[in-house]
């Protein structure tokens, strides 16, 4: 950070882009920092902000079993989805991308799901997976028995189901804008080298690909949040245990005016989620270096 | 230059941003607006009786002609400081009913009434010669006031049909023969006043599809025209000759009204007024009216002036205009007391009116002024926030500016037509309680009370509540139902009491619901209830029982398998299920934090389908579970119980005791920007003028209020008839004073509110419905239930 003799300087001579970002930076300052610094700071208060109640909000979070719960089946969600959907998102874009004709259907075709709204996907989840629903009659007609999808634990994996389904395109579509950026003459000459289609991914494809790696998994991350909508729309305030998340929990924190809990929590998501970005940030540097 | 341009850039953005600092609040600075109409509520003289009309005197007097058991005075004020009585003379035949009054074009006076006989109805289209004035000999007089008319008939002669309806023009008399009543029927009548007597007017009376025809009201044209409101017809218009020239409006005719020669009817299905010209029955004008409510009236003022009038307000046309300005604001007066029944409207010198409306049985008037020295504005606001509508609410908030002129009582009513729901409009609400933007008041009905109320959101009023039980007896345990550590954060101002009608042999069996469902087992041949579902057996007793393994949110599972074990019991039986007639969803929100449980057919906890009444009168059924709210709602099963003779009335039998609904639940924000108004309100609420009014929404908290609503009902009398008795009707009137006073007792030995927290509930009760359709067992069941609970508990 430069000093303010440096700052003045610094500002002087970055007048214009300083211009021309800082609407963008009062509005982040106006809706998210200050929101903000207004939650961290209830999160030390009563409820109604009456009464400083020091750390025992956050003692209150991390004791909290629903908590613990919801914070377990979040980061569960997360590691089981996140390597998931980079992983067959990338697959898909090689794929599409190495595809001589039809690619760019392909690609309308897998961003649809993301276009589709909320209330859409709940229709079609109740298709799928109600217990009247289509699954249900082939297991039935099949083999006599019904699953259950919403009410128990096999609901997890219908939510991953549908994170993978409808985020899949979009990632792809990032992958295969850094998969362009690659120039053709280093598969070229690797080729005349006699490198084999695997040994030009892991040596060339994927270091080539560590930025648009990184933008990846942080957007995945945010996205993985936005579940919550179909989850809610379909389940309800207090869906199965298996699925029961996070912004369910706060959620209900909010109905219930509990706001302090609510406010602690949050801050606690923001850290790790904070940690996780940064951890992940290290990692993808020290690859660069 | 590059310099110069930035500056200029910057110096423009400046000049543009420098205006909108200017923006801001109303100026504070005392140019408030000034003038408003205020209101002064006059009561007629104890001798008056009720309002046949009102007119204003060429003194701008008030002229009120009363009725009372047949004699009319006139009784005249003038700004309603005394009143001066004048006999008329005239004597109504005690068998003259639903009368009305009206001015004619001039200034004649006459009067319409239904001639009530014993013989056939003759309100439809037959030849004969007119009905003689006389009373008929040898005919009884129809009963007294309090009793219900009973009229049978049966058409003679061809019905006169209308055919088809316009908009534009009115439509033609009907052709053929004309209206008579023949000797000894039920008709209509118009008299002139002729000194002190009568004389019957003459009307060929036009009748609609149905061939029946009866008058709402009766009005008349400058050009001497007579316009009546007439039931299957629409709005007629009459000639001086008595043949109908003209018919207007709906068969079901609206609210209407003249002025010189021109007619004025309301069509709240397109928000407008039809105005339409007496002379050549043209549709001159249709004005857009957006303000319509259940009971919205119209009314003619001086100088051409129209006015429409409703809990909403009053609004004005002028002559010549085509809007209706608002004038006086009904949220400011008395006008939006939902125990208003609004019978006239006079306005008897510019700017000065008088509205007459009826309720708990009395008339009165509402006198408005306009002042130019107040302000415009109230200078206060309370923001009341409720979920739903609620009746004593806006009774209170109608006694309450009056009595403070200088606050407005703002409403905020939750569930619109929107389609948000209570979880999103609860979480608008705290959005706003978190940003200190909350309401004053907030009406807990529908709403979980405890989340409040644990938060701290809501202000200790112990204090006050002591201050007003010292005042007037109160049922104490209603008072505190919200009691926390010793303070009192919520009072309810109303309660239910869901209780159980039963033989009175029965009555040991009644006392709780294990021996409920003993007495069920061992009477198998007919049903505890009609509906005997498993659903809806633990919807009806749920209040009875819920208190009892629910407490916060602790679930005492023992009490819980006693009680679905009970319901087991009673479902099982092999009495059939009798089904009534499915009843509409009413998504009314109830006290103790309870809305509708969303589980099967529309249903609300603690009463059976009020059509098993008609079951449970003729024995088909063990007992009737009722949600008694007041007089009239007791009236029903009283009626059942008189017929089915030696039945006893006991609180709902369950695992907790003499247990109550809650509601009119009341807080205050502690945050609130009128603390000290908010208190007033409150003790609005809980005051006698509130209290003792009949909403039909509850017992008043006010234990002498309780007693004054119950008597005020001694003289209602009313029919039931239902489809699943087929031929059989119930009628009666008050319960008996032995049964009034039992049920007072009942209301003031209640102790166990019942407190739902609805989200809980329903996670049980799906769970459980596992265990009554047999796919599983009552530990499985409680098993599940206590894994469905498990997050909700943890929050």
């Amino acid at each position: 950070m430069p000093t303010s003799g440096r700052g003045l300087r610094y500002i002087s001579q970055n007048k214009v882009p300083l211009a021309f970002i800082a609407p963008s930076f009062l509005g982040v300052l106006v809706f998210v920092l200050i929101p903000f610094a207004d939650v961290l700071k209830r999160s030390f208060f009563t409820a109604t902000g009456s009464r400083f109640v020091g750390m025992s909000n956050y003692l209150n979070v991390f004791s909290n079993d629903a908590f613990k719960l919801a914070a377990g089946n979040t980061l569960k969600f997360v590691a089981v989805c996140i390597p998931a959907l980079v992983a067959m998102s990338l697959v898909l874009a090689l794929l599409v991308s190495g595809a001589k004709s039809g690619g760019d259907t392909a690609k309308s075709v897998f961003l649809l799901p993301l276009v589709i709204p909320a209330a859409s996907m709940v229709l079609i989840w109740k298709l799928f997976f109600h217990n009247d629903g289509l699954l249900n009659s082939l297991t039935g007609s099949t083999f006599g028995t019904t699953v259950p999808f919403m009410a128990s634990a096999a609901a997890f994996w219908v939510l991953t189901v549908s994170y993978l389904w409808k985020n899949m395109g979009y990632d792809m579509v990032l992958w295969m804008g850094g998969l362009s950026k690659i120039p053709l003459e280093i598969y070229e000459a690797a080729a005349v080298d006699g490198a084999g289609n695997f040994r030009r991914f892991f040596s060339i494809t994927l270091p080539n690909l560590v930025g648009v790696l990184f933008m990846v998994v942080v957007l995945s991350l945010l996205n993985s949040f936005k579940v919550f909508r179909e989850a809610y729309l379909v389940a309800g305030e207090y869906p199965h245990t298996s699925m029961y998340m996070l912004q369910h929990l706060f959620n209900n924190w909010f109905t219930a005016l509990d706001i302090e809990k609510l406010c602690a929590g949050a801050v606690v998501m923001a850290i790790v989620i904070f940690i996780l970005i940064s951890l992940w940030m290290r990692l993808i540097g020290e690859g660069d270096d | 230059m590059k310099r110069g341009l930035e500056r200029l850039i910057i110096l423009v953005l400046v000049v543009c941003l420098v205006p909108l600092a200017g923006c801001g609040g109303p100026d504070n600075a005392g140019n408030m607006p000034m003038g408003r109409y205020v209101e002064d509520i006059l009561d007629l003289p104890d001798d008056a009786g009720g309002v046949l009309a009102q007119f204003a005197g060429d003194d701008g007097s008030l002229n009120v002609y009363a009725m009372d058991q047949g004699k009319v005075s006139l009784y005249v004020t003038k700004n309603g400081e005394s009143w001066e009585k004048k006999e008329t003379g005239w004597q109504l035949a005690d068998n003259l009913v639903n009368t009305s009054m009206a001015v004619g074009s001039n200034g004649e006076i006459y009067i319409a009434a239904i001639e009530v006989g014993d013989g056939p109805i003759r309100m439809m289209s037959s030849q004969g010669p007119p009905q003689s004035q006389d009373q008929q000999e040898g005919q009884d007089p129809p009963q007294s006031q309090g009793q219900p008319q009973r009229i049978q008939g049966q058409t003679q002669g061809e019905p006169q049909r209308i055919q088809g309806q316009s908009q534009d023009q009115g439509e033609a008399p009907p052709q053929g023969g004309a209206f008579r009543g023949g000797p000894g029927s039920t008709t209509m009548r118009v008299y002139k006043v002729s000194g002190n007597s009568l004389e019957e007017v003459d009307v060929n009376w036009a009748t609609g599809e149905m061939g029946i025809s009866m008058m709402s009201a009766m009005m008349f044209l400058e050009n001497g025209d007579m316009v009546a409101g007439q039931y299957g017809v629409g709005i007629a218009q009459y000639g001086p000759d008595g043949t109908c020239k003209r018919t207007y409006g709906e068969i079901q005719p609206e609210a209407f009204t003249v002025s010189g020669n021109k007619i004025y009817i309301c069509e709240t299905s397109s928000n407008s007024i039809l105005v339409y010209d007496g002379e050549t029955f043209d549709q001159e004008a249709k004005l857009s009216f957006d303000s319509f409510t259940l009971q919205t009236s119209i009314a003619a003022g001086l100088s051409g002036a129209v006015y429409l009038y409703n809990s909403n307000g009053v609004f004005r046309l002028l002559p010549g205009g085509s809007l209706f300005e608002k004038i006086i604001d009904g949220d400011l007066t008395s006008l939006s007391m939902p125990n208003n029944f609004f019978q006239g409207f006079t306005e008897v010198t510019e700017g000065e009116f008088f509205i007459a409306s009826s309720g708990d049985g009395k008339s009165k008037l509402h006198h408005f002024t306009y002042d130019p020295n107040i302000a415009a504005r109230p200078e206060n606001e309370l923001v009341v926030f409720t979920l739903n509508e609620n009746r004593t609410l806006r009774q209170a908030a109608g006694i309450f500016q009056k009595m403070h002129p200088d606050t407005k009582v703002n409403i905020q009513v939750g569930m619109g037509d929107d389609g948000a729901t209570v979880a999103d409009i609860t979480r608008v609400l705290n959005t706003e309680i978190m940003a200190g933007n909350g309401p004053d008041i907030i009406m807990l009905d529908g709403l979980n009370a405890g989340n409040y109320i644990d938060k701290g959101v809501f202000l200790d009023v112990t204090d006050l509540v002591d201050e007003e039980s010292s005042k007037e007896q109160m049922v104490e345990s209603v008072l505190k139902a919200f009691d926390k550590d010793g303070k009192i954060y919520a009072v309810p101002a109303k309660f239910t009491v869901p209780l159980i009608f039963a033989d009175a042999k029965n009555a040991d069996a009644m006392k709780d619901i294990g021996s409920l469902a003993d007495f069920a087992a061992a009477n198998p041949d007919i049903g505890i209830i009609g509906d005997k579902t498993a659903d809806n057996l633990l919807k009806v007793f749920l209040p009875g029982s819920m208190p009892g393994w629910l407490s916060g949110k602790e679930i005492n599972e023992e009490k819980l398998a006693e009680y679905f074990g009970a319901i087991k019991t009673m479902a099982d039986t092999p009495a059939s299920v009798i089904e009534p007639p499915e009843r509409m969803n009413r998504g009314a929100a109830m006290g103790g934090g309870n809305v509708m449980i969303r589980m099967g057919p529309a249903f609300e906890v603690g009463e059976s389908n009020p059509n098993e009444i008609f079951n449970f009168a003729f024995g088909n059924i063990h007992a009737y579970v009722g949600k008694i709210a007041s007089m009239r709602s007791l009236m029903g099963a009283n009626m059942a119980c008189e017929r089915r003779g030696d039945c006893v009335v006991l609180p709902l039998p369950g695992l907790s005791e003499n247990v109550y609904i809650p509601s009119a639940i009341t807080g205050i924000n502690a945050k609130g920007k009128h603390i000290d108004i908010a208190k007033d309100f409150l003790r609005t609420m809980l005051s006698k003028d509130v209290q003792s009014v009949k909403l039909e929404d509850g017992f008043a908290v006010n234990v002498n209020s309780i007693r004054d609503t119950m008597e005020t009902e001694n003289n209602f009398y009313m029919t039931m008839a239902n489809a699943t008795v087929a031929g059989e009707a119930l009628s009666g009137g008050a319960p008996s004073i032995e049964t009034q006073e039992k049920v007072i007792d009942l209301c003031l030995a209640v102790k166990t509110p019942y407190l739902v927290n609805n989200t809980l509930a329903e996670m049980i009760l799906d769970e459980a419905r596992g265990y009554f359709d047999g796919d599983k067992d009552l530990e499985r069941a409680i098993a599940d239930i206590r894994e469905r609970t498990k997050i909700y508990l943890a929050e």
